[in-house]
C-alpha cells in the first residue's frame, strides 16, 4: 500500500497507509501506551489509554485540496474529542499530538482508573518485572493514588479458568486481550465474560474449563498479572530468569522457545519471536510439556545388566562393553546382524552419527526410526523432494495463496499451525481442509469436505484428474518423467468415478481444482491420517503439486506433518533401511524396524541399539524379540520398558542439555542451544555414539564397507522401480573413515552440510548469523512494549532447507501406484488418531498429564445404533491380526464406518489388532456400561 | 396552548385503539396502504426529509437524512426501532405501545417501507413485558389484515416484524450495543466506525430509530408536510411528547409542539399543574438523567433541541424532571451516578471505573455524610478524566449530573464537608476510614 | 637523672590509676548503637503469621548477590503469611553479605531486619549460609499487629469461573 506522511509531534515522517496511529507512532519512535491493543489482533479501542490528539488537514470543499494557511501550511482541523489511537487509521497529512496537557491528562486519568480496581500486590504478584501496567504507570501514570485504599474491590482469588491456567479477578483490567485472542487467533472461542460493569468478569465457557492448546499464550498477552499458568505460579520473579534459547521437539513445527532458568532449574518455557515458524505463539504442549527434563525418574548413570538386574556403572565400562559385544556380534555373524532405532527426536548430529556408526563400522543398515509397529507408514519422501520452496515464510503469505489440508488433524498434530493458517487467512488466503471426519481447522476453513473414510487417494486421484483435464501438457514444464504414465494412470478414473468413491460430489473436486489451479501460491499439508493410506498418497499429493505449479518455489509445495520433533531429520540423516542420507536410495536396502522383530526372535538379528525409542512399551512382539536378543543398547532419558530389558542403559541428555540441530516440517534446520547442565552423568546422543565409536577404534574393528556402495545412484526415491537411465554419478560420496574426533556437535553440523545433499551452508555459524532482512525476517523486540514480556529471539530463526527438486535439479516422476480397491471383509475401519497429549514420554512431571485420555474407541452415532453400543459399553474388537477390549464412546464428529482410537496411550497398545496402518476391524458388545 | 390535532399521541382516548378495526376507524394504517400502493419509497424519504422530522431519541438527528445515508443497492438491510426505553425518567414510548400500538406498527411499516427494507426489529427494554405482548397482537392482526407478510396488498413488497425484547440493560439502548444484543451477544456498544447505516445489524446496512420518531411517520405521510411543519419551530418541527416527573401537581406525558416555554409545561393546568405544595423550584432536569441539570431562572427556555441546548442542557428524550428545594444536588447527583454505576457495561476504562468511583466518594458524602477535605477536587478531577474519554455515550452521561451539581450547589458540598470536619474535630477521633498509608 | 625518668614515665603513671578502654571480648560484649547492622532476622507479625511474603526483593536488592529466596503458594490448610505467597526457601550467605541493609530497605513487609548480633565466624563456609529456620525470630516473638488491609480483607466469592451450559 502507498505510504502517507503524518507529523507526530511536530516530527513528520511516511509510515505505510492503513497503520493505525499507535503503530506509526512507533515506526516514527514515538510510543503511545496501550492495553487493549495488541498488533496481532484487531483494535477495539476499550481500554481508551492510547487516547491522542488527531487532526486532518481541512479540505477545500471545492477542490478537495487541503486548504492553505497564512503560513503556506494546510490547515489542521484538531478533532474535537481526542481518539484513540489504535482504532484510528492514518491518514495523508494527519496530525498528531500525544504530548499535549489533553492528552498527558488523560493518559494519567485512565491510568488512575485502572489502578483504583488493582490490589498493587506487585511483591507478590507473577508479573511484577514484565508488567506492561507497572511499566505504563512509571512512564505514563500518576505519582500517588486518590483512591481510599479501602473501598478496593474484592474478590475470592484464584479463580481456575482451566487445569492450566488461572485467574486473579483483582488484578484483571478487563482488556479482554485473552478473549480476544481465544476467539481470533485460536478459535477456541471458550472464554467469555460474565455480568457487567465493575463485576464484569472473564469467564470460561467450555467444558471441560479451557478447553484449548493455546491457553497459555493468554498469560504472555495479559497486560497484568490476572492469568497465571498452574506451571509457573509464585516460583520466581521474571528479573531472576535467564532465557535460554532451545527449539521445541514435541511436534514438527519446531517451534522456538525460550527456556526460562533460574540458576539450573527450568522456572517457565516462554515462546521465543521466530516470524517464519512460530512467531510469538506457542501450544500448550510446548510451554507445559517441558517438565519431563527436570524429572526425577530421568537416568543419571549408565546401567549395565550384571546376573539379572541393572547396576550403575561408569561410562568407560559401559562404552566399552557395548562396543566389544557389537564388535564381537559384527565379527561373528557380519554387520547385517546388528540393528539400530532411533528417535525421531535426536537431533541432526546425532542422527547422521548414528547411521554413520552403523553403516562405516557395522557395514548395517538395519536402521529405522520408527518402532516398527504394524501401523507404522511408509516413509515420507514426497514432503521433501516436494517440500516447501525455500523462501517460504507463512507469515508473509496471505491474498492469493491456498492451502489444502488433507488427512490432518493439525491441532493434534502440529498445534501451532492452526494459529498460523488461521492468520494467513485473516490476510486473505483460501483454507481448503479435507478429512475423513470433522477436525477443528474446519471452523476456519473457506471450504471443508469429507471424503468417505479410507477413499482418500480416490480423492486425490479425482483431484488429478480434474487437474490434468484441465492443463494437459501446458504446465508441466518441470523435467518430469513418467508424464505418459501418468496419462494412463489418470485415464482410469474419472473425475465422477473418483467422486462416486471418495463419496465427494464432482463439482467440488472439480472446483477444488481450479482454486488450486488459480491460486499463485499453493500448500498442501498432510498428516497421519493420510500418510496411513500408505505411501501412494504422499506421491499422489506430489504430483498433484507438480501439476499445478506449486512447487519448486517459494509458498509452495508440500507440508508432511510427521511425528516427533525431528523426523525429517531422521529421514534426511537416512536413518532408514532403505536409504542414505539425502534420500540416495540404497539398491539392497536393509531391515527396518518392523522386519528387525522377527528377525531377532530368528536370530538373524543378534544385536539392537535403540535410542529414545520405546517399541517394548506399545508393542508385544517388540517386547519378545528384545527378551530373545543377544544384545540390547538403549540410550534413554527415563528407565524405559525398553530400557528395562536392556544389557547396557546410557543416559542420554535431554533437548535441554545439548546443543543440536532440528529439521521442522517445513524443513527448516533450527538451531538449539544448551540451557542447563547435565542431568547427572548423562551425556548427549552424539557423544554416546562417539564414545562407542572410539571405543570400536580401539578395538581395531576393521571398518565394513558396505557392499552396495558401488551401485548407489542419486536417484530420488520417487522413482522407484522405473528406469530412468544411467543415475548420475553418486551425490553422497562414502568418505574415509573419520577419526572420531568431534569436540562438539558444530563440527558434525559442517560434516552434514559437506556430505548430505541439502544442507550445504547449513553450519552453526550460518545459524546464528543475525541481523535485519532476508533470512532473518521480522525479529523486532517490540511485543516487550505490548506485553512487557520479552520475546526476544537473537540466536537467528533457521534456514530453510531447499526442497530435493531445486538443491539437486533433478525430475521427479510423476508415475502414480494403481488405485487399489480396498476389501471390505469386516465392517469397520480402524483409525488411530494422533493427540497432542499422548502417552509421550515427554509429557512425563507435566500438568498435561492429567489431560492424557484413558482408552476408548470413538464410533458414529449411526453405528453405534446398529450395534446396539451405548456410550459406555464394553466392547471387542478383532481384526484379522487379533482382539482388543475397550471402552466405547459414541461421538458425533465420527463418520459411520469408522472406529477411532487414540494411539500412543500410555499402557495401551492397538497392536494386538492391527495388521498395518489402515485395519478393518468388527466390534461386538461385551459388557453394558 | 393546546393541540387541537395530536401527532403521536393521537386519539389515545379512542375506546379501543389498541384494536386493529378501532385504529382503522380512525384512519389508522391508511397512510401505509396509500404509500404501498401508490408511492415510491423515495417519495416517503423525501417527505419525511422535508417535513424536517428529528430523532427523538434523544439526539434530534435529522431522520430523513439517516435514511440516506444506506448505502445504494446493499442488501439485506433493517430497521430496528428502539424501545430499550430506560433513561430515568422518561415513559412516553411505553405508553405509545401500551395504548396505541397499531401506529408504531403503521410507522415501522412505513419506514421500512421508506428504506426497502423487508425485516424490521423492534428491540423492547425486558421489563416491558405487558407492552410487548400488546405489541405482538397488534401485529398478529396486522399480519391477518394482510399489511404484512409476503406481497403486501398485493404489490409484492415484503415485511417481516418482530419484536424482541432484551435483558435489562440501560446499554442496549445505545445502538450498536442494541445490535449486539439482538444478535445475541453481550450488550456492549461496538466500536464506529463503521457507522449502523454502513455495516449494522449482522454486519448489514441498518436504520435505527426511536419510537416516537417511527410515530410521527403516518402522520407526515398521511396529513403531508406542510401540515407537520404548521407545528413547532422551523428548526424543530412537529410535536414532542414530554414525560414530566418530580414534584410537580400532574406528572405524566403531555405532547406540546415544540418550542412551548419550559415554564408552560410545568405550570399550566393543563400540563404540570405548577408544583406540589408551591414549593420553589431547585433542579430541572430537562433530558433525562443525563441532561446538564436547568434551574428555576431557566423557566422561560423554550423546549425545542436549539433552546434547550442554548441554555446549556439538552433536550434528550423529553424526560422533564422537576425537583423543589427539599432535595439535597450531592444526594440527587449520587442517585443518578448510581444509576449509571449500576449500568455501566464494563467495557472502557474511564465509564467502569470513573462511576463506581464516583459512587464510592458520593456515597460517602450524601448518605453517610463523611467527607473528606479534597473531596470536591477529587470529585472535579474523577468527572473530567471521564468526560469525553469514554467508549460511547454512557460513561459521557454519567458525568453530566455530578458537573451539574458541584457547578450549580457547590456551596452544599463545602457544606457537608464543613460539617464532617466539625464532627470529626468534636470526636477527637477520626470520623473517616483511617487511610492505610 | 630520676627526674629524666619520672618526666619520661609520666604519661605512663597518669594512665596506671584510670579504668581501661579496652573491652575484654569474648567476656564482655560490646553494645552497638541502636542502628548498628548486624546479623539479619526475619520478623513476625503478633499473631505468629511471617511477614515474610516471598517476593524476592530483597534478592534484587542485594548488591553482593547474598540472598536466596524460592517462593511457594500459601494454601488455606497451609497459611504461612498473609496473602497469596511465602518463601519456601531463605537464605542468606553471611560471607557474601556486606550488610549495607539494602535488604532491609527494600523489604515491602519489614520481615527482613538487621538487628544487633554481630558474632558470625564459622569453620566451614558452608556454615556461612544462613538458612530461614535460623533467621526467623521464635514463634512467640513476633510483634506488630497485621494491618487491617490483610486481615480484614472481606473478600467477595467470586462466582464460578465456568458457567454452566
Amino acid at each position: 500500500m502507498a505510504d502517507v506522511t503524518i507529523t507526530v509531534n511536530g516530527v513528520t515522517f511516511r509510515v505505510p497507509a492503513g497503520t493505525n496511529v499507535v503503530d506509526a507512532a512507533r515506526i516514527g519512535g514515538i510510543s503511545i501506551p496501550v492495553f487493549c491493543y495488541h498488533p496481532r489482533m484487531k483494535p477495539v479501542g476499550m481500554c481508551r489509554m492510547c487516547l491522542v490528539q488527531v487532526g486532518t488537514p481541512r479540505l477545500d470543499p471545492a477542490t478537495r485540496q487541503p486548504m492553505l494557511g497564512e503560513d503556506g501550511r494546510p490547515v489542521i482541523a484538531m478533532m474535537p474529542k481526542l481518539q484513540t489511537g489504535c482504532t484510528t487509521p492514518v491518514s495523508e497529512g494527519m496530525v498528531i499530538n500525544t504530548e499535549s496537557d489533553e492528552v498527558q491528562f488523560a493518559q494519567k486519568g485512565v491510568l488512575e482508573f485502572l489502578l483504583t480496581s488493582h490490589p498493587l500486590d506487585c511483591p507478590v504478584c507473577d508479573k511484577g518485572g514484565e508488567c506492561p501496567l507497572q511499566n505504563l504507570t512509571m512512564a505514563w501514570g500518576p505519582g500517588n493514588s486518590r483512591f481510599d485504599y479501602n473501598d478496593k474491590v474484592h474478590f475470592e482469588k484464584p479463580v481456575h479458568l482451566g487445569d492450566l491456567i488461572l485467574l486473579d479477578r483483582e488484578r484483571c483490567i478487563l482488556c479482554a486481550r485473552c478473549v480476544r485472542f481465544q476467539d481470533e487467533l485460536a478459535d477456541d472461542p471458550v472464554l467469555g465474560f460474565d455480568n457487567r460493569g465493575r463485576n464484569w468478569m472473564i469467564i470460561s465457557k467450555s467444558d471441560p474449563p479451557f478447553d484449548s492448546k493455546f491457553s497459555g499464550n493468554t498469560t504472555d498477552i495479559c497486560p497484568v498479572g490476572a492469568l497465571t499458568s498452574a506451571d509457573f505460579r509464585f516460583k520466581a520473579r521474571v528479573w531472576e530468569l535467564s532465557s535460554k534459547p532451545v527449539v521445541c521437539t514435541l511436534c514438527p513445527v519446531g517451534c522456538n522457545l525460550s527456556l526460562d532458568m533460574r540458576y539450573d532449574q527450568l522456572m517457565r518455557v516462554m515462546p521465543r519471536e521466530n516470524g517464519a515458524v512460530n512467531d510469538i505463539w506457542i501450544c500448550d504442549k510446548g510451554r507445559f510439556g517441558h517438565r519431563f527434563i527436570e524429572h526425577e525418574s530421568r537416568l543419571t548413570t549408565p546401567l549395565i545388566r550384571k546376573g539379572g538386574h541393572l547396576v550403575e556403572a561408569s561410562w568407560d565400562e559401559a562404552l566399552a562393553l557395548v562396543a566389544e559385544k557389537l564388535a564381537a556380534v559384527q565379527s561373528s555373524r557380519g554387520g547385517s546382524a546388528i540393528a539400530g532405532l532411533a528417535s525421531p527426536r535426536l537431533s541432526n548430529e546425532d542422527l547422521y552419527l548414528f547411521q554413520k556408526l552403523f553403516r562405516e563400522y557395522f557395514g548395517s543398515h538395519n536402521l529405522d526410526h520408527m518402532p516398527g509397529s504394524a501401523a507404522d507408514v511408509d516413509y515420507d519422501e514426497h514432503g521433501a523432494l516436494m517440500g516447501v520452496g525455500k523462501g517460504t515464510n507463512l507469515m508473509e503469505m496471505g491474498a492469493e495463496s491456498l492451502v489444502l489440508v488433507i488427512g490432518a488433524d493439525p491441532e493434534e498434530e502440529a498445534p501451532l499451525y492452526v494459529l498460523r493458517l488461521r492468520a494467513m487467512l485473516e490476510r486473505g488466503a483460501k483454507l481448503v481442509v479435507a478429512n475423513m471426519r470433522p477436525t477443528k481447522l474446519d471452523r476456519s476453513a473457506t471450504t471443508r469436505l469429507y471424503y468417505q473414510p479410507g477413499s482418500e487417494l480416490a480423492f486425490v486421484r479425482g483431484l488429478l484428474r480434474a487437474v490434468f483435464d484441465r492443463v494437459g501438457h501446458e504446465r508441466l514444464h518441470l523435467k518430469h518423467s513418467g508424464l505418459e504414465q501418468l496419462r494412463k494412470t489418470l485415464s482410469d478414473l474419472s473425475v465422477e468415478q473418483a467422486a462416486e468413491l471418495c463419496g465427494v460430489p464432482a463439482e467440488t473436486i472439480r472446483a477444488v481444482a481450479q482454486a488450486l489451479l488459480e491460486a499463485k501460491q499453493g500448500l498442501i499439508m498432510y498428516g497421519a491420517e493420510a500418510r496411513s493410506a500408505g505411501a501412494g498418497m504422499s506421491e499422489s499429493l506430489g504430483v498433484l503439486a507438480a501439476l499445478t505449479g506449486k512447487v519448486g518455489k517459494p509458498g509452495s509445495g508440500l507440508i508432511a506433518l510427521l511425528p516427533g520433533g525431528n523426523s525429517r531429520g531422521a529421514l534426511d540423516m537416512g536413518v532408514r533401511p532403505d536409504a542414505r542420507p539425502g534420500y540416495a536410495v540404497l539398491s539392497q536396502r536393509g531391515l527396518g524396524a518392523r522386519e528387525v522383530w522377527p528377525a531377532l526372535r530368528e536370530g538373524r538379528v543378534k544385536a539392537v541399539w535403540i535410542a529414545g525409542l520405546d517399541p517394548a512399551a506399545q508393542l508385544p512382539a517388540a517386547r519378545a524379540a528384545l527378551e530373545a536378543a543377544d544384545f540390547v543398547v538403549v540410550q534413554e532419558l527415563f528407565l524405559t520398558a525398553t530400557a528395562k530389558l536392556a544389557d547396557v542403559v546410557l543416559p542420554a541428555a535431554s533437548v535441554a542439555e545439548r546443543e543440536g540441530t532440528y529439521t521442522n516440517a517445513e524443513r527448516r534446520v533450527q538451531r538449539s542451544r544448551q540451557a542447563r547442565q547435565a542431568h547427572g552423568e548423562a551425556r548427549p546422543d552424539w557423544q554416546i555414539i562417539q564414545g562407542v565409536a572410539q571405543h570400536l577404534s580401539e578395538l581395531s574393528v576393521p571398518v565394513a564397507v558396505p557392499t552396495q556402495r558401488v551401485e548407489e545412484s542419486s536417484q530420488p526415491v520417487g522413482g522407484k522401480g522405473k528406469s530412468k537411465g544411467p543415475g548420475k554419478t553418486t551425490a553422497v560420496t562414502v568418505a574415509e573413515p573419520s577419526t572420531w574426533d568431534y569436540l562438539t556437535p558444530s563440527e558434525i553440523a559442517a560434516e552434514i552440510a559437506e556430505r548430505v545433499p541439502g544442507y550445504a551452508g547449513i553450519t552453526y555459524s550460518a545459524l546464528a548469523a543475525t541481523g535485519q532482512g532476508g533470512d532473518w525476517g521480522r525479529q523486532t523486540n517490540e511485543a516487550i512494549f505490548y506485553d512487557g514480556t520479552n520475546y526476544e529471539n537473537s540466536e537467528g530463526i533457521g534456514i530453510q532447507l531447499p526442497n530435493l527438486i531445486e538443491g539437486q535439479k533433478t525430475a521427479v516422476s510423476l508415475g502414480l501406484r494403481p488405485l487399489s480397491k480396498p476389501a471390505h471383509e469386516r465392517s469397520l475401519l480402524l483409525v488411530s488418531q494422533s493427540l497432542a497429549y499422548d502417552g509421550d514420554l515427554l509429557l512425563r512431571g507435566s500438568l498435561l498429564e492429567r489431560q492424557i485420555p484413558q482408552p476408548y474407541v470413538a464410533l458414529s452415532q449411526t453405528d453405534a445404533d446398529k450395534l446396539n453400543i451405548k456410550p459406555g459399553d464394553t466392547v471387542r474388537l478383532d481384526s484379522a491380526a487379533g482382539e482388543l477390549t475397550l471402552s466405547a464412546r459414541v461421538v458425533d464428529d465420527v463418520p459411520a464406518g469408522v472406529a477411532l482410537i487414540p494411539a500412543n496411550l500410555p499402557n495401551f497398545s492397538a497392536a494386538a489388532v492391527q495388521t498395518g496402518p489402515r485395519t478393518r476391524v468388527n466390534l461386538v458388545k461385551v459388557v453394558t456400561g | 396552548m393546546g393541540l387541537s390535532d395530536y401527532i403521536i399521541m393521537r386519539e389515545l382516548n379512542f375506546p379501543d385503539i389498541n384494536r386493529f378495526e378501532r385504529y382503522c376507524q380512525v384512519g389508522g394504517w391508511e397512510a401505509y396502504r396509500t404509500a404501498v400502493k401508490e408511492q415510491t419509497p423515495a417519495t416517503i424519504v423525501q417527505m419525511v426529509k422535508e417535513a424536517g422530522l428529528r430523532g427523538r431519541g434523544g439526539a434530534g438527528f435529522p431522520t430523513g437524512i439517516k435514511w440516506s445515508f444506506l448505502p445504494k443497492d446493499v442488501f439485506p438491510r433493517y430497521l430496528l426501532c428502539n424501545c430499550d426505553e430506560s433513561e430515568p425518567g422518561t415513559f412516553n414510548n411505553h405508553q405509545i405501545i401500551d395504548r396505541n400500538p397499531h401506529q408504531l406498527i403503521e410507522g415501522v411499516a412505513l419506514s421500512a417501507y421508506a428504506i426497502e427494507c423487508h425485516t424490521a426489529y423492534i428491540y423492547m427494554r425486558g421489563e416491558f413485558a405487558a407492552a410487548a405482548l400488546t405489541l405482538e397482537q397488534a401485529i398478529d392482526e396486522a399480519y391477518r389484515a394482510g399489511l404484512l407478510g409476503k406481497n403486501i396488498l398485493g404489490t409484492g413488497y415484503d415485511l417481516d416484524i418482530y419484536v424482541h425484547r432484551g435483558a435489562g440493560a440501560y446499554i442496549c439502548g445505545e445502538e450498536t450495543a442494541l445490535m449486539e444484543s439482538l444478535e445475541g451477544k453481550i450488550g456492549q456498544p461496538r466500536l464506529k466506525p463503521p457507522f449502523p447505516a454502513v455495516a449494522g445489524l449482522y454486519g448489514k446496512p441498518t436504520i435505527i430509530n426511536n419510537v416516537e420518531t417511527l410515530a410521527n411517520v403516518p402522520r407526515i405521510v398521511e396529513k403531508g408536510v406542510a401540515w407537520y411543519r404548521s407545528h413547532g419551530t422551523e428548526k424543530s418541527p412537529g410535536t414532542k411528547c414530554f414525560s414530566l416527573s418530580g414534584h410537580v401537581n400532574r406528572p405524566g406525558n403531555y405532547e406540546l409542539p415544540f418550542g412551548v416555554p419550559l415554564r408552560e409545561l410545568i405550570e399550566s393546568p393543563e400540563y404540570g399543574g405548577g408544583m406540589k405544595g408551591s414549593r420553589p423550584i431547585k433542579i430541572i432536569i430537562p433530558g433525562g438523567a443525563s441532561a446538564p441539570w436547568l434551574t428555576a431562572k431557566h423557566l422561560d427556555v423554550p423546549l425545542d433541541y436549539e433552546g434547550v441546548a442554548a441554555a446549556g442542557s439538552m433536550l434528550g428524550s423529553g424526560a422533564v424532571i422537576v425537583l423543589n428545594d427539599t432535595v439535597k444536588a450531592p444526594h440527587v447527583a449520587y442517585k443518578m451516578d448510581e444509576f449509571f454505576k449500576h449500568e455501566s457495561c464494563g467495557k472502557c476504562t474511564p465509564c467502569r471505573e470513573g462511576t463506581h468511583w464516583l459512587v464510592k466518594v458520593l456515597h460517602r458524602l450524601a448518605e453517610e455524610g463523611h467527607a473528606e477535605p479534597d473531596d470536591i477536587p477529587t470529585l472535579h478531577g474523577i468527572y473530567r478524566q471521564m468526560a469525553g474519554n469514554c467508549f460511547c455515550l454512557l460513561g459521557e452521561s454519567a458525568v453530566m449530573p455530578i458537573k451539574s451539581a458541584l457547578e450549580l450547589f457547590p456551596e452544599e458540598f463545602e457544606a457537608i464537608i464543613k460539617a464532617s470536619n466539625e464532627r470529626h474535630q468534636r470526636n477527637g477521633a477520626h470520623a473517616i476510614p483511617l487511610r492505610v498509608s | 637523672m630520676i627526674g629524666q625518668l619520672l618526666k619520661g614515665l609520666r604519661t605512663t603513671f597518669g594512665y596506671i590509676f584510670t579504668q581501661p578502654v579496652t573491652v575484654q571480648y569474648p567476656e564482655v560484649k560490646r553494645p552497638v548503637r541502636e542502628r548498628f547492622r548486624g546479623r539479619h532476622e526475619l520478623k513476625r507479625f503478633a499473631d505468629g503469621k511471617e511477614r515474610c511474603i516471598g517476593c524476592s526483593l530483597c534478592a534484587a536488592a542485594c548488591p553482593a548477590d547474598a540472598i536466596l529466596v524460592v517462593p511457594a503458594e500459601n494454601t488455606p490448610d497451609h497459611q504461612v503469611s498473609y496473602g497469596e505467597r511465602y518463601a519456601a526457601t531463605y537464605e542468606i550467605n553471611m560471607l557474601r553479605c556486606i550488610f549495607c541493609g539494602y535488604c532491609e530497605d527494600a523489604c515491602p513487609t519489614n520481615a527482613i531486619v538487621l538487628e544487633h548480633q554481630y558474632e558470625l565466624s564459622f569453620y566451614d563456609r558452608r556454615d556461612s549460609i544462613y538458612t530461614k529456620e535460623m533467621l526467623l525470630v521464635p514463634e512467640d516473638q513476633g510483634h506488630g499487629d497485621a494491618p487491617p488491609i490483610l486481615t480484614q480483607l472481606e473478600r467477595r466469592p467470586s462466582p464460578p469461573a465456568q458457567i454452566d451450559l
